[in-house]
């Protein structure tokens, strides 16, 4: 993101926030329904997000990028959302996608996304936790690995066996067989 | 290098995170070792699926809590340098006021002149006298009184200086001892000259009934 962009934000430029939340929306929505696993509290999470984030903007310093200080306070707010309301498993025991493509969201807008987009989203939803957020930290943030290492706190190198066993998996999934990175 | 760090310096290779030496490393690692170059291509298929992630939007009531909360939550952030200007303002404003009290608590503290008012003599002129006395504007300095307290201070007036002036002539007419009253500063302030000046004035109309009673 534009760090002139953001400056305009940190000195609370409403034309510039109103943009910044319209552009992140989606994004953490996504990372968060990946996460959580169901629209509800990914929504309340997002709503905690941005409220967070607004209030610290002032204090952001370019020392790191600033989708990754975003994406670190989505993470910190869906654990905190799942601490106060834990779900049954977030890693896939229960099939989160179907919660998370559930009933809100109408149908035509369901059968637009097509078949390649819905066994994704399954396939997302079967991955082990780490790999699901590795996967959607890059999906959906576009964050680079080092930035993910980061925000997830782990060395590179774990960020990016995360990452590749993710995408063999996410080709695999439909056989049944998901593989575990290497420790 | 190992296997496992060709793979991961491929994943970044091919994520475009890759230096251009490290990306020639593993395409030369890829082309002698069949097992990476097939995981290789693995990673990049797995690439092109997430193009097709879900895309996630927040339901319509989350948007316009956002859009509330970025109403209610907006950064305000002050330049540094202007937050040293409206400090300077602050403490200038501060002490401007700090000083207007002062200044009004110094003249509300100070005590009005307590004028103890005299008969009026009658002073008869001497025929002969060289200059005439001007009683009326030796009465009219008496009659003056002082501005109330929760006026404006100022400096003598014109009438009363010559007032004080037409009385200290006269004296001097009179001869005697009259001691001679002296013109207070016009722009002094009120309160230190008004009490010594009044007294002035009385000691002069005290004088001129000792000398009248000479006659």
């Amino acid at each position: 993101m534009d760090l002139d962009f953001v400056r305009q934000c940190q000195r609370g430029d409403p034309a510039a926030l109103a943009k910044l939340v319209d552009q992140v929306q989606g994004p953490l929505m996504g990372y968060l329904c990946r996460m959580m696993g169901d629209r509800v509290r990914a929504e309340d999470a997002l709503q905690e997000t941005m409220l967070r984030a607004l209030r610290a903007l002032p204090d952001w310093k370019p020392s790191g990028s600033f989708q990754g200080w975003l994406f670190t306070i989505a993470r910190n707010c869906a654990m905190d959302v799942l601490r106060e309301r834990p779900m049954a498993s977030l890693d896939g025991e229960e099939g989160p996608g179907a919660s998370v493509a559930g009933n809100e969201e109408p149908a035509e807008d369901r059968v637009d996304r097509g078949i390649m987009t819905a066994k994704l989203q399954e396939a997302l939803a079967g991955l082990p936790k780490d790999q699901r957020e590795v996967v959607s930290l890059r999906m959906y943030g576009g964050l680079s690995f080092k930035e993910i290492a980061k925000v997830t706190g782990c060395p590179l190198n774990t960020a990016l066996g995360r990452m590749r066993y993710a995408l063999l998996n996410l080709k695999k999934v439909l056989e049944g067989e998901v593989l575990e990175e290497r420790p | 290098m190992s296997c496992e760090e060709i793979r991961n310096l491929a994943l970044l290779a091919a994520c475009g995170e890759a230096s251009a030496s490290d990306a020639a490393g593993v395409s030369e690692h890829a082309s002698a070792c069949p097992a990476c170059a097939a995981e290789i291509r693995a990673l990049k298929e797995g690439l092109e699926l997430l193009r097709h992630a879900p895309r996630e939007v927040p339901s319509r009531r989350t948007q316009e809590a956002l859009g509330a909360m970025l109403l209610r939550e907006a950064p305000v952030r002050v330049a540094p340098a202007l937050r040293f200007w409206a400090a300077a303002a602050v403490a200038l404003v501060a002490i401007s006021a700090g000083l207007l009290a002062w200044k009004l608590g110094a003249w509300q503290d100070r005590p009005a002149p307590v004028i103890v008012k005299t008969p009026i003599p009658v002073v008869e002129p001497k025929p002969p006298s060289p200059v005439p006395v001007k009683p009326a504007a030796a009465v009219k300095a008496l009659a003056w009184v002082p501005p109330a307290a929760a006026d404006k201070p100022t400096a003598w007036s014109t009438t009363s200086l010559d007032a004080l002036d037409d009385v200290s002539s006269a004296l001097s007419h009179l001869g005697g001892s009259a001691p001679v009253l002296s013109r207070p500063d016009p722009k002094a302030v009120w309160f230190g000259q008004a009490a010594s000046a009044t007294d002035a004035l009385y000691d002069g109309l005290d004088e001129i009934s000792t000398t009248t009673d000479r006659f």
